[in-house]
């Protein structure tokens, strides 16, 4: 089975890049006054835009109660005496975490402005200091990991490997689903991570994900656990991604891959689908170059018993696209929720799809849909997942999602940098907010490492089986039927 | 000269927000790597705030005799070569750009217009794809990467009727109909007289349109933009009116629409080269109709067919 081990890498690949963008080159002489006075400069500007476009669009005028003046006043010297590009996006996200909201960040200009596959340029036009050059695309192992609350001992963690990708470095290193990794390199996983259920979640999300990934032709030393066996040591490559990459405006180069078929009959009879016709779509991240592919997989799927959407690791993408792709699964314009600036309230309405790639006349799909998401879900992921779960639409299978979803726009900064700023607050059409509460799965329970080693994927093998125990519905052409729950826990 | 409404409308990829999860600010640059505090002087105060939401035009005292909303319609179309230069004109293309600096994203955009209210718009935007925007007179319609095909509901299918006719302003500057003078204001920094306009094909929306009071040309509107998303409250910009054989347009339009902007420029135009079939309607928006007009019901066929694979049984973007 294809895996969401990679899935996941779109997850964090911007805040691994970011995270990874090295610093600037320390300066071999001391900088001239006169260049010491432009960088300072350049610095303020630079904070004084973040700071008043912060204050300025932020859908909530008062910050949630943050004294942002006293921010400024805090963090100005600091962004002023910034030594380098490095240090001043440090002052820049601190200012910026006061917030506690996802979608507020600052992306190197350098990854800005690389092409797609392309090394990043340097220096960037608009800054004074010279920056360094960096291939866009990282290594990866193809395991991926997630962080699972130890039962009885609060705050702490354990790795396990949720997915392994088929042929992946992983894979030969013998890392299978439900192994627990304790340490890489020496190094003991599980510690010191950010407690907490909101955004915490994402954030552990990052680092498990950081963990897979590594320049590429490095190797590491992971210590694993099998399940029943010995503790051992394997050696584990980092390979590079090769998957196409694509770019949207002021956002990275991205992976950006989309994969759909059937499920073949060994899957379908160990998760007791025996011959029901189950279509898998999967794709990392929503940007245009998945749009087609996504409606010719609708196009040969449509007769499907059932169809998982497979998100894991999905952090999201361009928020319009999300009204086309839910509409394959909406017999009307639907709202998905909405969206709330300052000075604009705006719907995600579905635009149902009634017409082929071969520009034939279709209804969109009617029969059972379930939505495979985990903490590495975020933004427009959620927006599309919450929105078919609060109509009856789709059923969630996985782990709690992200809770990151804020509709965001880049502006380019007095140094180059681009920052990512939200711009309003977004609702399900019942009010609640999915930021920080993220989209809670139907079936929500924790999966064990025994899940993962019994059922290779426990989320998909969930949904396979509950898509088997819908009723047949001829064709899928009738009303749609009611596939999940609004309730949300509180 | 009406091109300038026609486009007026945020296009979708003005709202194609960026809803990606970066990277949470802490687990980006962790707060505690930044460096620590260096002395220095207390800051300088915070920059005023500007206040997007609010408008961008603001009434201004005037003592004296107000023009008549009929008198400033039609200082404008002389202003944009006069009526009878206007009445030759029954068709229209022009090339440009489109630019959405809020998204980083800039490419180009063509439009075709015919009398009366024929339109058709391409635009072509590097990681966004084509979208396509038309009204063949009786039908609106859209086709973008992000939505997909779409026919027009009635509610937008108002706005696009309206803007489709590229010869509005002369007909507007004829018969004002309820065009009324609302006073002087400062729109973007210049005096202009504010003239409240809505015709009956408006269904009752009423623009505000802002002449320029020593020019009058049309330096801006404010309106409400009805959109998929719903309806949104819009500043249009307008202005670099350029000379097109014997008729003046404007080159650069602005819109503005939840503190982003929209920026439209036009380079080439040309009063022939348009005929019918560029208002046709693409093969997917006439499967739309001729399916919503039979209700579509068991039109649901088995389309086992991707063009790149008779038969795929699975599939990728690799």
């Amino acid at each position: 089975m294809k895996r969401p081990a990679a899935a996941f890498a779109a997850t964090c690949a911007i805040g691994l890049l970011l995270a990874a963008s090295p610093p600037g080159p320390a300066p071999a002489v001391p900088p001239s006054p006169a260049a010491a006075d432009a960088v300072r400069a350049r610095n303020a500007a630079t904070f004084e835009a973040v700071w008043t476009t912060v204050r300025d669009t932020h859908w909530d005028p008062t910050l949630g109660g943050i004294d942002w003046t006293a921010v400024r006043t805090e963090l100005l010297p600091r962004a002023e005496a910034a030594a380098d590009d490095a240090a001043l996006r440090a002052v820049l996200m601190d200012a910026l975490a006061r917030l506690k909201q996802s979608h507020f960040t600052i992306i190197p200009g350098e990854l800005a402005a690389a092409a797609e596959d392309e090394p990043a340029r340097t220096p960037t036009a608009a800054s004074t200091a010279p920056r360094p050059s960096r291939v866009a695309r990282a290594g990866h192992c193809g395991a991926t990991l997630s962080f699972m609350a130890r039962t009885g001992t609060p705050d702490a963690w354990d790795a396990v490997v949720t997915a392994v990708e088929p042929g992946s470095p992983a894979e030969k290193a013998g890392i299978s689903p439900g192994v627990r990794v304790t340490s890489i390199e020496g190094k003991p996983l599980g510690e010191r991570l950010p407690a907490g259920d909101g955004l915490e979640r994402y954030e552990r999300a990052m680092v498990a994900y950081a963990l897979t990934t590594a320049d590429p032709g490095t190797t590491r030393t992971w210590r694993i656990e099998p399940l029943g066996a010995e503790a051992r040591d394997v050696q584990v490559a980092y390979a590079t991604d090769e998957r196409p990459h694509s770019k949207f405006g002021s956002l990275p180069s991205l992976p950006t891959e989309l994969t759909w078929r059937h499920l073949d009959e060994t899957e379908r009879t160990r998760w007791g689908a025996g011959n029901h016709e189950v279509g898998l779509i999967r794709f990392n991240i929503w940007l245009i170059p998945v749009a087609r592919p996504f409606d010719l997989a609708m196009d040969t799927l449509r007769t499907a018993d059932g169809i998982v959407l497979d998100l894991r690791g999905n952090p999201g993408g361009i928020g319009a696209m999300a009204m086309g792709i839910a509409g394959h699964f909406t017999p009307e314009a639907s709202d998905l929720g909405e969206m709330r600036s300052r000075d604009a309230v705006l719907h995600f309405n579905t635009n149902p799809r009634r017409v082929s790639t071969a520009g034939e006349p279709v209804e969109p799909y009617a029969g059972p849909v379930a939505i495979l998401v985990d903490e590495g879900t975020a933004s427009t992921s959620e927006i599309f997942a919450g929105g078919l779960q609060y109509l009856h639409r789709a059923r969630i299978f996985g782990t709690r999602t992200a809770g990151a979803a804020l509709p965001a726009v880049t502006t380019v900064l007095p140094n180059g940098d681009v920052f990512l700023h939200a711009i309003a607050d977004y609702r399900l059409p019942d009010g609640n907010a999915l930021e920080a509460s993220g989209v809670r799965p139907d079936n929500h329970h924790q999966y064990a490492r025994a899940d993962y080693a019994r059922d290779g994927d426990p989320a998909l093998a969930e949904a396979v089986r509950w898509i088997a125990a819908q009723p047949a519905s001829p064709a899928h052409a009738g009303p749609h039927r009611d596939a999940g729950t609004t309730k949300r826990e509180p | 000269m009406n091109t300038h409404r026609r486009i007026a409308r945020p296009s979708l990829a003005a709202l194609a927000l960026a809803c990606t999860a970066l990277a949470h600010g802490q687990a980006t640059a962790p707060a505690g790597n930044a460096p620590a505090p260096a002395p220095a002087p207390a800051p300088a105060p915070a920059p005023a705030a500007k206040a997007p939401a609010a408008p961008t035009f603001k009434e201004v005292p005037f003592e004296g005799t107000k023009p008549s909303a009929k008198d400033v319609l039609t200082k404008h179309v002389e202003a944009i070569g006069g009526f009878a230069a206007w009445d030759t004109r029954k068709a229209f293309a022009s090339k440009g750009g489109i630019e959405v600096p809020a998204v980083g994203i800039k490419g180009t955009m063509e439009t075709k217009a015919m009398c009366p209210d024929r339109v058709s718009v391409v635009m072509d935007l590097p990681g966004m794809g084509q979208t396509r925007t038309g009204f063949d007179g009786t039908t609106g319609w859209t086709i973008d990467p992000m939505r997909g095909p779409a026919i027009m509901k009635p509610a937008e299918l108002v706005d696009v009727k309206r803007d489709a006719n590229f010869r509005r302003d002369i007909e507007l500057a004829k018969d004002p109909g309820k065009a009324e003078m609302a006073g002087l204001f400062s729109f973007e920094g210049h005096p202009c007289w504010l003239v409240k306009v809505q015709q009956q094909s408006d269904a009752g929306r009423v623009t505000s349109n802002f002449y320029d009071k020593e020019t009058g040309l049309l330096s801006g509107m404010s309106m409400t933009a009805v959109t998929p998303m719903g309806a949104i409250p819009v500043i249009v910009v307008i202005g670099d009116y350029k000379d097109f054989g014997g008729v003046k347009l404007p080159t650069r339009t602005t819109t503005k629409v939840m503190g982003q902007e929209q920026v439209m420029t036009v380079d080439t135009v040309a009063w022939d080269g348009v005929a019918d079939k560029d208002f046709e309607l693409p093969a997917e928006i006439k499967a739309l109709r001729d399916g919503a007009a039979k209700g579509a019901k068991d039109a649901n066929p088995a389309i086992d067919a991707s063009p790149a694979d008779p038969s795929p049984s699975r599939g990728s973007t690799r």
